[in-house]
């Protein structure tokens, strides 16, 4: 077990962070951690890499408790918006970076020109960072937690402040380390990020994770149904919530999630019987979005 | 701990602001040294030798105390600008979070700061004291007493405003820090004069509540401890005699030193203590 975490809390001071955060990633797993901004993703991620304190809880990472040193050497982590010493180059950040994690002199300069490499940074490593794109600097955050090449690695939304072309080049980067068989936790409210790169999801809503599993798991037994209705009044939507099942508009589309194909008439006749015109039914495929936007207006319910 | 006080230190190098500094350092220093050189030619045209050696004495002694005592005001402003911000700083704009996920100890990383910078200052609160005791000796010829241990003293200072300034830098906002050490540095210093003129008027409670700020900051203390050291030992009895508010006619004990190292110690360990709690 490289991450196991069992009942991690975390309040600032009246306010909940997360709550009874319970979960655990294996070796060689990407690990996908979504929820909206504020959720609480960074909380945990902040725990796991000891810049916060939990408030009750405990977690192990690689076999051993929170802060513990050694364990600190083998895991890499991209912080959410990475910010450095833009005064250095770099070379000069990620010569810095490796006497923080104590690599030997001999090892060191290889190691840099391979993880600028693989960062694609190559020839870029003796400007001065304030000169970096955006995207450049993210990578060059990347490089630095690859550095140790780490047994784990923890990147906080690591493509939050990043344009399409700089997004894709860090996802190509992950998914590549995944290839090389590294376990990855990674935070995201980017749902088409986490659902191309990760084997495992855990959502997590208002401090609370609200559901978790691989991502087919999740994705099973859920069937997305897309409607077009004329006359999409007060009584229809009450209708329609009222069914249980989940659903969710703009405008005149309306979306449900149903679990069972058999709910799909009873829908149309629910939307039909309260004065509803129904011009169109599809089904849709099911993409983690819809189930995302299920999950998360469900959990909502129940808080 | 090396890295990060290494880093600390080049840091510093880095920035524009430190040039700017030194040049107008040496700017300080000119001035300092052309006043000197008006007041030597003005005197030596004196027809009576021992009053103008006499007149000189005292003149010169007051000049190099005055000199001291902004060279003082210069190295502590300078600390505090360059410490305050050292750990909140890092927090604000989120730097830190690269640096202690990394196999760092807390304690560490602090240490290291406080290294660094004081590393730094240390040199430049030394050049700047050996500067002016250099500048009035050649052009006048005065020779203050005790240079090296009031150079230890005059290290003293910048060390203890460092270690208050990290303190509350791991605690505070740089601003709020920046505000309240200035304020103690301010309390001691009118405390420190408050005192003079104590022991001058004869009047107790101004004494006392000199004492007092020295407790609370214990800086101007060690200054009058140094500034005595230097211009009242045996070759400059004059001095003594004669009421200067940059000087000190009555030094605090050595107990005074001891209790500002305890307070120094005391100021890391809280620090220390403080940081390893902290959420970031």
């Amino acid at each position: 077990m490289v991450i196991k975490i069992d009942r991690l809390t975390k309040w600032y001071g009246n306010k909940l962070g997360c709550q009874d955060i319970c979960l655990s990633v294996l070796p060689g797993e990407v690990f996908g951690f979504l929820g909206h901004n504020g959720a609480g993703k960074s909380t945990l991620v902040k725990m796991l890499v000891g810049l916060i304190f939990p408030t009750s809880g405990q977690a192990e990472i690689l076999g051993r408790p929170l802060g513990d040193t050694e364990v600190k050497k083998r895991v890499g982590f991209l912080p959410e918006t990475f910010r450095f010493q833009d005064w250095l180059t770099g070379y000069q950040l990620l010569n810095f970076q490796a006497s923080l994690y104590k690599m030997p002199g001999s090892t060191r300069r290889n190691r840099i020109e391979e993880v600028l490499k693989l960062v694609r940074l190559s020839g870029h490593e003796h400007y001065k960072i304030r000169t970096y794109s955006k995207g450049m600097q993210q990578r060059l955050g990347l490089a630095a937690a690859l550095l140790p090449d780490p047994d784990l690695l923890i990147l906080d939304e690591p493509t939050s402040a990043m344009d399409p072309l700089g997004r894709k080049e860090v996802r190509d980067i992950i998914l590549k380390l995944k290839d090389d068989g590294k376990t990855i936790f990674l935070n995201s409210h980017l749902l088409s990020e986490v659902e191309v790169v990760c084997d495992h999801v855990a959502l997590i809503k208002r401090g609370r994770i609200i559901a978790s599993g691989s991502i087919n798991e999740l994705k099973e037994g859920n069937i997305e149904v897309e409607m077009k209705i004329g006359n999409f009044n007060k009584v229809v939507q009450q209708a329609l919530k009222d069914t249980g099942i989940p659903v969710w508009w703009e405008k005149d589309r309306v979306l449900a999630t149903v679990g069972d194909r058999e709910q799909i008439p009873f829908l149309a006749e629910t939307v039909i019987r309260n004065g509803g015109s129904l011009y169109q039914l599809n089904t849709l495929d099911n993409s983690l979005e819809n189930l995302f936007l299920s999950l998360m207006q469900e959990g909502g319910e129940q808080n | 701990m090396i890295t990060i006080a290494e880093l600390a230190f080049r840091e510093v190098l880095s920035k524009k602001i430190f040039y700017i500094v030194l040049v107008l350092t040496v700017l300080f220093l000119v001035v300092y040294g052309i006043a000197l050189h008006f007041t030597v030619t003005d005197i030596s045209k004196w027809a009576d030798p021992v009053g103008s050696r006499l007149t000189g004495s005292v003149m010169y002694s007051q000049l190099l105390s005055l000199a001291l005592y902004f060279s003082t005001f210069i190295v502590a402003l300078m600390t505090v600008f360059s410490a305050v911000g050292s750990v909140s700083g890092e927090i604000e704009s989120g730097t830190i979070q690269a640096v202690i996920t990394r196999p760092l100890k807390r304690w560490e990383y602090i240490s290291g700061k406080l290294a660094g910078s004081a590393l730094m200052m240390s040199v430049y609160a030394a050049a700047l004291y050996l500067a002016v005791i250099g500048i009035t000796r050649y052009i006048t010829g005065y020779r203050p007493s005790d240079i090296l241990p009031g150079m230890v003293l005059f290290l003293i200072i910048p060390l203890l405003l460092l270690a208050l300034s990290l303190c509350g830098s791991s605690l505070m906002s740089t601003m709020a820090n920046g505000i309240t050490v200035f304020m103690l540095y301010i309390i001691g210093m009118v405390g420190g004069m408050v005192e003079q003129i104590g022991i001058g008027i004869n009047n107790g409670a101004l004494v006392n509540i000199g004492i007092l700020s020295s407790l609370v900051m214990p800086t101007d203390a060690i200054y009058r401890k140094m500034v005595f050291g230097l211009l009242t030992g045996p070759d400059n009895p004059i001095n003594t005699l004669t009421f200067n508010p940059f000087s000190s006619s009555s030094p605090p004990s050595d107990l005074m030193i001891i209790y500002t190292i305890i307070y120094v110690v005391a100021v890391i360990l809280a620090a220390v203590v403080i940081f390893n709690r902290r959420d970031i």
